[in-house]
C-alpha cells in the first residue's frame, strides 16, 4: 500500500505542534532579548524535566488502553514524603524530629519503594479485579490525597537540606541535574519500550489484549509491572519537583496527570492503544511548557494561559477522537 | 403481472401491417406523434416489469477492497431466489445494501417500478423488505415477544404519555408464532430457547413484518432436519402469498429443492442467474469457485503415524458447553472437526488451549499429562492455535509484521537476557516471508493492511517460530479468497507431512472432506462420531452433526 | 488470476454492542460514532480559532 503524503493528514497529526512553533517564533520576535537566552532555555528544560518523567510513567498506562488519574497526587505524596525526610536537621518546624539525617539518594530510593506499593495496588486491582483503570486510579487518587493530608497534617513543608535543594540548583557540566535525570529516564524508557520483551508485551496488550493473551502474553503480570513502573516515575518526578520548588504541600502535583495525559496524546500516544513513542512524549510535554513560557514572556495574564491550555487539551482529544473514528 | 407492450412496438406492428394504404400518411403522422409522446413519457412511464425488486450495477467499496463489482439481482414476486457464492463473494454485502445497512457507492435499486433509496433498516422494513440475519442478534434476557417487536413496539397513550402496549404486543406475538407453527410462550425469556429455536423466532420476526421481500441469510445453519422442514413449509406459504424471497445458503441440496432461480456471485461480481431445475451441484460449485473441482485441494502426502495426543473426558465448567469429549490425534494427521453452529467446537479447542476453564478431563501428549490453565501453558507444551476470528483474537492490528511474528517467541531473541535482537527477528521474518509467500512491502508494515490470507500466513509464522507439534486451526480459510485459500491448504498439508498433528475446525463441507484424514463430528457439545477420510461425505457428516437435534 | 483482497470488514464488535471490549475512553469515543467527520473537523477548527483568539486577547489585555 503506497503511503501518500497529504497536507491534510500532516496538518491534522501535527496541528498543535505547528501552532506552538508559530507562537514560539512570534514570542522570539517580540521579546528577543529576554526570550532567546541560554538562561531561558535552561529554565524551560528544568520545568520540562519532572513533567516529562511523570508523562513517561503515564504513557505505559495509556498505551495499554488504560489511564492513571492518580499520577499527580502520587507525585505530590512523593514530594511531601521526600520533604519530611529531607528537612534540615536544624529546621525548627521539622515534621519528624527524630528522623535521621540521610543523604538524598537514600531517601529517593525509599520514596520510590513506598510509591511502588501504590503502583502495585493499582496494577493488581486493574489486572485481577478487572476494575476499569479509570475507576481504579480515580479511587487511588483520592486515597493518596487523603494519606497525604494525614501525613503532613495539612501543613506546608519547607526548610530543606542544602544538598536536597542543590539537586535542582546544580548542574553536571552545562546540564542541570534535573535534566540529567530526565535524559537518563528518557533513554531508559526508550530502551524499555523498543528493545525489551516487556515493551513488546505492552504494545501487544494495547494493540489487542485478547490476541496478546492468545499469543501467550501474561497480561496481568505486564499490567502490574507497568503500573509499578509508573509509580516509580511519579515518585522520582515528585522528588525532583520538591527540590525545585524548595517546598511541598498537599497541593503539590494537583492536576498534573491531566497535562501529562494531554501531552502524551499530542505526542502520539492515544486511545487507539498500542502506539506511542518516547520522542512523542517529549514533544507533547514541550508543547505545554513552551506554550506556558511564551505566554508568560508576552506578558499575558496567567488566566488566559489557563484557558489556552484547556483549549489545547480539547483540541488534542478531538484530534485523537477523529483518528479513532476515521480508523474504524 | 402482465407485461404491457411498449407503445412504440405496438405502433410499429400496426404500421407495418397497414401496408401501402392511402392512410400511409396518416400512419406516419400517428407514428411520429406516438414516438414523440413515448419519448416524453419515457421517464414518467411506470414500467410495469415482471420483477418486484431489481438491484442494478451495484458497487460497494470498503477501504482497500471492492466488495461488490457491478452486482445484479432481479427478484420476481412469489418466487424463491437463491443467492450463492463462496465466503467473501459478496452475498451478505449485497443484501446489506438492499436492507439499508450499507450505502451503495454506485448502482440503483428499483422497487416496484420506482427507483428507491433505502436509508436504513427501519426504512427498509417500512417499505416491506425484511431480513433474517446470519449472525443472530437476540436479546436473551428479554421475552420472545419483546425480541420479535424490538424497535417497533406497539404503543398506547395514557393522555400525553406513550407507553408500550404489552398486551397487544404479546397477543400479536402469539399470532405470529402460530403462523409459523411455533408454540413458544411469547412471554418466556428468549434465553431459554436453544440456538436453533432462536433462529426460528428470528424468522418469525421477519415474517411478522408483513413484508413483500424477505431475505434469509443462512437460515438453516442451526436448525435440525425437522425444523428445516418447518422452515420450508413457511417459505412455501410465503411464496404462495406472493412474497419475494432471497435465500442465501451454502447447502446445495436445500437450494436445489426450495428455490426457483439461482444467482451465483464470485469475488463481488455477478456470474449469472439460472433456473434451479437446470442446475447440478457440480455446475454450481464450478461457477462459484471459477475453477475445476479437482484442483481445489492439494495432493496430501502426509502419512499419519502413532497416536501422540490424547484427550479424555474433557468437560467445560459450563454445563451447556462441551462435555465428555475424548479423541486421539496421530502424528502427521489432519483431524477435521465438523458440527453445526452451536456445537461448541470452538469452545472445546479454546478449552484445550487454556482460554476456557474445564472442570474435568485430561490431555496427554506423548504419554505425559499436560496441565493447561492458560494459553502460555499450552504454548510451552507445544500446542499452537489459530483462532476463529483473526481480527478479534489473532492479529495485533496496529503492530508491525515483525512484531506479530515474534510476539509468541520473544525469549529466543535475547541478547544478554534483556535486550531484543532486532536483526535476528528480521531474519526470522524474512525466512517466513519466503517460505510461506507472504506478500508485504516490508517487515515494518502494519499487519492490518495486509489481505486476510497474508494475515493468516503471518499468524502461522508466529506459531511456527515455537516449533509446535500440535496445531489447532479454527476456520483457517474464513474470509480468504480462493487463491490464498489454496496456498493455506498447501501450507497445512506441508505441516502434516513434516509430522505435525493438525486439528482443523471448518464449516465448509468440501474443505473438510478435501483436507482431512479423519473427521470428528460434534453436536451440542458432545462428540457424536468419527469418520474416516475416504468415507466422509456431506450426508454422513450431517447425520452425526444433527444427532441430538 | 485471483487478486489478493483484504478482509471483508465484518460488522465491528463496537457496532453490535460488545462493550466489554472497550475501555472507558473508547466508550466515550463511541458516542460520537454517528457524527459525520466534517462536524468534528469544524469543531476542531473552531477550537483552534478560539485558541488563537484567546492568545490575542491576552496580548491586548497586557498592552492596555
Amino acid at each position: 500500500m503506497k503511503k501518500t503524503f497529504s497536507v491534510k493528514n500532516f496538518l491534522s497529526n501535527n496541528a498543535i505542534i505547528l501552532l506552538i512553533l508559530l507562537l514560539m517564533i512570534f514570542t522570539a520576535l517580540r521579546q528577543s532579548e529576554t526570550f532567546l537566552t541560554f538562561e531561558n532555555a535552561r529554565n524551560l528544560l528544568i520545568n520540562v524535566a519532572p513533567r516529562f518523567i511523570l508523562a513517561c510513567g503515564v504513557s505505559g498506562c495509556l498505551i495499554t488502553k488504560g489511564t492513571d488519574l492518580s499520577a499527580g497526587r502520587q507525585a505530590g505524596l512523593a514530594a511531601c514524603l521526600s520533604a519530611m525526610m529531607l528537612q534540615d536537621i536544624t529546621y525548627a518546624a521539622r515534621m519528624w524530629p527524630g528522623f535521621p539525617d540521610l543523604p538524598w539518594p537514600v531517601i529517593l530510593v525509599m520514596v520510590i519503594a513506598i510509591m511502588a506499593v501504590f503502583g502495585a495496588i493499582n496494577g493488581c486491582v486493574i489486572a485481577f479485579l478487572k476494575v476499569p483503570p479509570f475507576i481504579a486510579t480515580l479511587g487511588m487518587q483520592t486515597i493518596v490525597y487523603g494519606l497525604c493530608q494525614i501525613i503532613t497534617k495539612n501543613q506546608p513543608l519547607g526548610g530543606y537540606k542544602e544538598s536536597y535543594r542543590d539537586v535542582a540548583k546544580n548542574s553536571l557540566g552545562p546540564v542541570p541535574i534535573l535534566v540529567v535525570f530526565a535524559i537518563v529516564i528518557g533513554i531508559f524508557m526508550w530502551f524499555l519500550y523498543n528493545k525489551t520483551r516487556h515493551g513488546k508485551y505492552m504494545y501487544a496488550i494495547g494493540g489487542n489484549e485478547s490476541a496478546a493473551q492468545v499469543a501467550g502474553v501474561n497480561v496481568a503480570a505486564s499490567l502490574i509491572r507497568i503500573y509499578i513502573l509508573a509509580s516509580v516515575m511519579y515518585a522520582l518526578a515528585g522528588f525532583l519537583m520538591g527540590a525545585k520548588a524548595g517546598g511541598a504541600s498537599t497541593a503539590t502535583g494537583f492536576g498534573y496527570e491531566l497535562e501529562a495525559i494531554a501531552a502524551c496524546t499530542i505526542g502520539g500516544v492515544s486511545a487507539n492503544g498500542g502506539v506511542g513513542k518516547v520522542s512523542g512524549i517529549l514533544v507533547g510535554v514541550l508543547v505545554f511548557e513552551v506554550l506556558k513560557i511564551c505566554l508568560q514572556f508576552l506578558g499575558i495574564d496567567p488566566a488566559y494561559t489557563y484557558i489556552a491550555q484547556g483549549l489545547v487539551i480539547i483540541v488534542a482529544v478531538a484530534l485523537d477522537l477523529r483518528k479513532y473514528l476515521a480508523k474504524k | 403481472m402482465r407485461r404491457r407492450t411498449h407503445p412504440l412496438y405496438a405502433t410499429g406492428i400496426q404500421f407495418v401491417g397497414s401496408g401501402c394504404d392511402c392512410s400511409v400518411f396518416f400512419e406516419w403522422y400517428r407514428l411520429l406523434t406516438t414516438i414523440l409522446r413515448a419519448a416524453k413519457n419515457q421517464k414518467e412511464a411506470i414500467e410495469v416489469s415482471e420483477y418486484r425488486l431489481e438491484m442494478r450495477d451495484v458497487v460497494k467499496i470498503f477501504p482497500g477492497v471492492k466488495a461488490l463489482d457491478n452486482a445484479q439481482l432481479k427478484l420476481r414476486p412469489g418466487s424463491v431466489h437463491a443467492l450463492m457464492g463462496e465466503n467473501g463473494a459478496g452475498k451478505s454485502t449485497l443484501m446489506k445494501c438492499m436492507f439499508g445497512i450499507y450505502h451503495m457507492d454506485e448502482g440503483e435499486i428499483i422497487y416496484e417500478g420506482e427507483k428507491v433509496q433505502i436509508k436504513g433498516p427501519l426504512d427498509a422494513l417500512h417499505k416491506g423488505i425484511a431480513m433474517v440475519h446470519q449472525e443472530l442478534q437476540p436479546i436473551p434476557e428479554r421475552s420472545i415477544g419483546e425480541n420479535i417487536y424490538v424497535g417497533r413496539y406497539p404503543t398506547k397513550h395514557f393522555g400525553p404519555v406513550t407507553v408500550i402496549d404489552h398486551e397487544k404486543m404479546y397477543a400479536d406475538a402469539a399470532k405470529v408464532l402460530q403462523e409459523v407453527h411455533l408454540n413458544f410462550d411469547p412471554k418466556a425469556k428468549l434465553g431459554t430457547l436453544s440456538v436453533s429455536q432462536m433462529q426460528l423466532v428470528e424468522i418469525a420476526k421477519a415474517v411478522s413484518a408483513d413484508c413483500k421481500v424477505l431475505i434469509l441469510d443462512e437460515p438453516t445453519s442451526s436448525l435440525t432436519a425437522a425444523e428445516v422442514e418447518a422452515l420450508f413449509a413457511i417459505v412455501d406459504e410465503l411464496r404462495q402469498r406472493g412474497v419475494s424471497i432471497v435465500y442465501i445458503s451454502h447447502k446445495m441440496d436445500e437450494i436445489l429443492r426450495i428455490s426457483d432461480e439461482v444467482t451465483i456471485m464470485r469475488d463481488g461480481k455477478y456470474i449469472g442467474t439460472w433456473a434451479a431445475k437446470e442446475l447440478t451441484t457440480d455446475f454450481i460449485i464450478t461457477k462459484m469457485v471459477g475453477r475445476e473441482l479437482s484442483n481445489l485441494y492439494p495432493k496430501r502426502e502426509n502419512v499419519p503415524g502413532e497416536v501422540v495426543f490424547e484427550v479424555k473426558d474433557f468437560t467445560s465448567i459450563n454445563p451447556r458447553s462441551f462435555r465428555n469429549v475424548s479423541f486421539q490425534l496421530r502424528k502427521g494427521e489432519i483431524l477435521g472437526v465438523s458440527g453445526l453452529v452451536g456445537a461448541q467446537r470452538t469452545e472445546l479447542m479454546e478449552g484445550l488451549f487454556g482460554l476456557r476453564c474445564h472442570s474435568k478431563g485430561t490431555i496427554t501428549y506423548q504419554g505425559k499429562k499436560l496441565k493447561i490453565n492458560q494459553p502460555k501453558d499450552a504454548i510451552d507444551s507445544g500446542i499452537a492455535m489459530l483462532t476463529e476470528d483473526r481480527r478479534l483474537t489473532g492479529i495485533l492490528g496496529v503492530l508491525s509484521i515483525a512484531d506479530n511474528v515474534s510476539i509468541a517467541s520473544l525469549k529466543q531473541y535475547l541478547i544478554g537476557g534483556m535486550m531484543l535482537d532486532d536483526r535476528k527477528i528480521e531474519r526470522l521474518v524474512q525466512d517466513n516471508v519466503k517460505k510461506l509467500s507472504i506478500k508485504t512491502p516490508s517487515s515494518k508494515t502494519q499487519i492490518q493492511s495486509l489481505s486476510g490470507g497474508n494475515q493468516q500466513k503471518v499468524l502461522v509464522s508466529r506459531w511456527l517460530a515455537n516449533n509446535p507439534d500440535v496445531f489447532i486451526l479454527d476456520e483457517p480459510t474464513r474470509g480468504i479468497d480462493v487463491g490464498a485459500k489454496y496456498e493455506i491448504y498447501c501450507i497445512i498439508a506441508d505441516l502434516a507431512k513434516q509430522g505435525k498433528s493438525i486439528i482443523m475446525i471448518s464449516s465448509e463441507m468440501s474443505e473438510l472432506i478435501g483436507m482431512s484424514d479423519r473427521v470428528m463430528v460434534m453436536c451440542d457439545g458432545q462428540v457424536t462420531g468419527f469418520i474416516d477420510g475416504e468415507k466422509a461425505s456431506q450426508e454422513s457428516i450431517m447425520e452425526l452433526a444433527t444427532q441430538f437435534e | 488470476m485471483d487478486n489478493e483482497r483484504r478482509d471483508m470488514p465484518q460488522q465491528s464488535d463496537e457496532q453490535s454492542g460488545d462493550f466489554r471490549q472497550l475501555n472507558s475512553v473508547e466508550r466515550f469515543y463511541e458516542r460520537f460514532r454517528n457524527v459525520p467527520l466534517k462536524y468534528l473537523d469544524r469543531f476542531i477548527i473552531i477550537c483552534v480559532a478560539a485558541l488563537i483568539l484567546v492568545i490575542l486577547l491576552g496580548l491586548l489585555d497586557s498592552w492596555s
